[in-house]
């Protein structure tokens, strides 16, 4: 059967920037484009955060069926990324054409995650899929959408400054390896210290406030991405330090 | 404004694996091997074209009836010698010298745990913790939980040991 390729792309739109994914549909249900658009429209008709979706062919992301088989009995969906001799990255998220459809938050956690929402562990963002998955994002998942625009990707945690907290924040989950850790800053599957290097080139050098920010919402493992594996021998999950007090003693809580 | 687009300049790698949320009974029930362990190897090999993680487990206990001390399983994704690296989004990756309990499925799947890695608890500091650092756990009757305040290795394997019942 011909490889059909159907070059939809989802572009998300902000003023004038935009990105977009590519959709092979061979190999399982022919909607599949209309279905990523419908999901996109899920998120994006109601919650009136500035961003559209349209095609474009040239996305390095694509988004195409696996092979049934190699599936198992329980995953949905898959993401790749592969990196090869020439640096190039390729991003591949591979739907199981027998089973993404028996819940439609696969494609909605999908779609959530492509616009830059971390993987968590409730709501349509959870991985982990049931029954009890929500068939829609709620308001808090809207609100953690719209507050993703406001952050730099090197402020891992949300407070508006890249500073010491966020350089903590980088070394707790240094050695990480996924796919979309929020500390690979440079994208390379790999918290390393490229990362650190694009995290100094926005670094503020004041002096950090007493009190560390609240850590990022949704929590889950690490870092914010329940895939990230920590290496043997990463740091356990510590509060972080506090450098008014020279990093002896642990940082007091705001309220 | 330059923040914003850095923010749409990561957007393409912000993805991720999705998975049937199964519950222990369900893991127990649909696992064809399960064994607590050391990992003793991990390599690289290529597999259809590409590059799959096996690892090396020396069986400690075995769960389900195991006739063989080691058991080999495959992992979607890693690094070539020719450079090209696969990486899988939410994949557990694993150490030699780590302690794990393993529930596997006897499949060429991506990934052959039960549950894509629900199936998978690390022994760390005398606990055996999920990927998603929950501990494995008895509760006030002596059954077997997946998320609670941790309880004794040992008991927890003579535990699942009930619960699989000697299956092969």
């Amino acid at each position: 059967m011909k490889r059909l390729l159907a070059g939809l792309t989802i572009t998300v739109a902000a003023l004038a920037w935009a990105i977009g994914y590519r959709v092979d549909i061979s190999g399982g249900p022919l909607t599949l484009a209309e279905e990523i658009q419908a999901a996109f429209n899920t998120w994006l008709e109601p919650a009136d955060v500035g961003l559209t979706a349209q095609q474009d062919e040239a996305a390095d992301t694509l988004i195409r069926y696996g092979e049934v088989p190699r599936f198992g009995p329980d995953t949905l969906s898959l993401t790749l990324q592969q990196q090869g001799d020439n640096d190039n990255s390729v991003v591949e998220v591979l739907l199981n054409p027998q089973s993404y459809r028996d819940n439609p938050a696969t494609l909605l956690h999908e779609t959530g995650l492509l616009l830059g929402l971390p993987a968590g562990q409730s709501g349509v963002m959870n991985p982990a899929l049931s029954s009890e998955s929500p068939q829609a994002p709620d308001e808090v998942d809207r609100a953690a959408l719209a507050e993703l625009q406001s952050f730099a990707p090197e402020d891992l945690t949300r407070d508006g400054v890249v500073d010491f907290y966020d350089l903590a924040a980088l070394a707790k989950s240094f050695g990480r390896q996924g796919v979309n850790l929020p500390a690979d800053l440079d994208s390379s599957g790999t918290v390393d210290a490229q990362d650190i290097e694009v995290l100094k080139a926005s670094y503020t050098f004041t002096p950090p406030s007493p009190t560390p920010p609240e850590p990022p919402a949704p929590a889950s493992t690490g870092d914010g991405t329940p895939g990230d594996t920590p290496p043997t021998d990463a740091p356990s999950q510590e509060p972080l330090p506090n450098p008014s007090n020279g990093g002896s003693e642990p940082p007091t809580t705001s309220n | 404004m330059k923040r914003l687009l850095m923010v749409l300049l990561m957007l393409p790698f912000l993805l991720a694996t999705t998975y049937n949320d199964l519950s222990l009974s369900q893991m127990i029930e649909r696992a064809d091997l399960a064994f607590f362990g050391k990992v003793t190897v991990v390599r690289t090999e290529e597999r259809f074209g590409d590059p799959w993680t096996v690892v090396t487990f020396d069986i400690t206990t075995a769960l389900t009836s195991l006739e063989q001390k080691q058991v080999d399983l495959a992992f979607f994704g890693g690094s070539l010698p020719s450079g090209r690296t696969l990486t899988v989004n939410l994949m557990p990756n694993f150490s030699p010298g780590e302690e794990v309990l393993i529930f596997a499925y006897d499949g060429d799947f991506y990934s052959p745990l039960v549950g894509f890695r629900q199936g998978l608890w690390r022994l760390q500091n005398d606990l055996f913790l999920d990927e998603e650092g929950r501990r494995l756990s008895l509760d006030d009757k002596g059954e077997l939980v997946r998320d609670g305040l941790g309880a004794d290795p040992a008991s927890l394997l003579d535990a699942l040991s009930r619960a699989f019942g000697g299956r092969k």
